[in-house]
């Protein structure tokens, strides 16, 4: 293949696996806590920082891959 | 059109002036001018905006109080800042008037003023000035004992886990206020009417959140520096 194509599909294939794994443990966060909440709702504010936090966590991987597809595309 | 580099308006002395450090001192500006005009009309009783911004500062002093036991106005006025710049400098991105004016470089047209935190350079000097930052209120409260966590051979770990954390922290809020910019130049190049306003929305929250996690996460880092072994 010739390097315009290539250039063309890799950003998009990079999104679209590099995505899976953060998008599905960052559910797996949100259910744990939920579950959490369920059982303690008195600890509830102290859970939910927590969530944040490990949300974010989690999100910053997916943004490390979204850089990385930029890069590729626009140099 | 969409660049990953800021555009350089001007050069002093071989200093290159970009738009996003124009945009930088802009809030600063903002901040700046709000403060001393709070300052001088601080009284008794107060005011509506000075009862406003007594509830924001107070709430946020309470939720860092519970988050790290330090009872230290002065470190948490340390945390506190980086939230407000953060977030005036978001919020001033997604401000109406904001982008529409335009310089004229070289037959190609550039923005004045770009969004202050999607250039890598920004992000990167105020993780560098957090992490850095953290440490040196550890070493100024506990001494010299406060580098003997860095000496075992879990330590070296640990070192190197402090120059990770400048990569995370300088990417994550890169990443998040970068892909906004192009997230909405994108959809004002598709349809302009009334399409971007979810998106505007969007970016609201992930402005006010990237800013809370920058604040949340250096005062976890703080507490773990503070606390003796």
């Amino acid at each position: 293949m010739s390097p315009e194509i290539l250039k063309t599909i890799t950003p998009s294939l990079t999104i679209v696996f590099g995505v899976i794994f953060p998008v599905l443990m960052i559910g797996k966060i949100g259910a744990e806590a939920m579950k959490a909440i369920g059982r303690n709702p008195e600890a509830a504010s102290k859970i939910q920082t927590a969530m944040i936090l490990a949300i974010a966590f989690a999100e910053a991987i997916a943004i490390y891959v979204l850089v990385v597809s930029l890069i590729i595309k626009f140099t | 059109m969409i660049s990953l580099k800021p555009e350089i308006l001007f050069e002093i002395y071989g200093f290159k002036v970009t738009n996003t450090l124009l945009a930088g001192y802009l809030s600063i500006l903002i901040l700046a001018v709000f403060s001393l005009f709070l300052r001088k009309n601080l009284k008794e009783r107060p005011t509506k905006i000075q009862a406003l911004i007594e509830i924001i500062f107070e709430g946020f002093y309470n939720f860092w109080q519970n988050l790290t036991e330090i009872k230290n106005l002065k470190i948490f006025v340390f945390c506190f800042s980086f939230f407000i710049y953060i977030l005036i400098s978001n919020w001033l991105g997604i401000f109406p008037g904001f982008g529409s004016i335009y310089l004229k470089h070289h037959q190609e047209k550039i923005h004045l003023l770009r969004t202050a935190y999607s250039d890598l350079n920004m992000t990167l000097a105020l993780s560098i000035i957090s992490v850095v930052g953290v440490n040196v209120v550890g070493f100024v409260k506990l001494g010299f004992h406060y580098f003997k966590k860095y000496l075992s051979p879990i330590g070296i770990l640990e070192l190197f886990s402090e120059f990770s954390k400048i990569i995370s922290f300088s990417f994550r809020l890169f990443g998040n206020i970068l892909a906004g910019e192009v997230l909405l130049l994108t959809i004002n190049l598709i349809l302009p009417v009334l399409a971007p306003l979810p998106f505007l929305i969007l970016e609201i929250f992930v402005g006010f959140i990237q800013a809370l996690i920058f604040f949340t996460l250096t005062s976890i880092f703080l507490k773990v520096a503070l606390s003796e072994h």
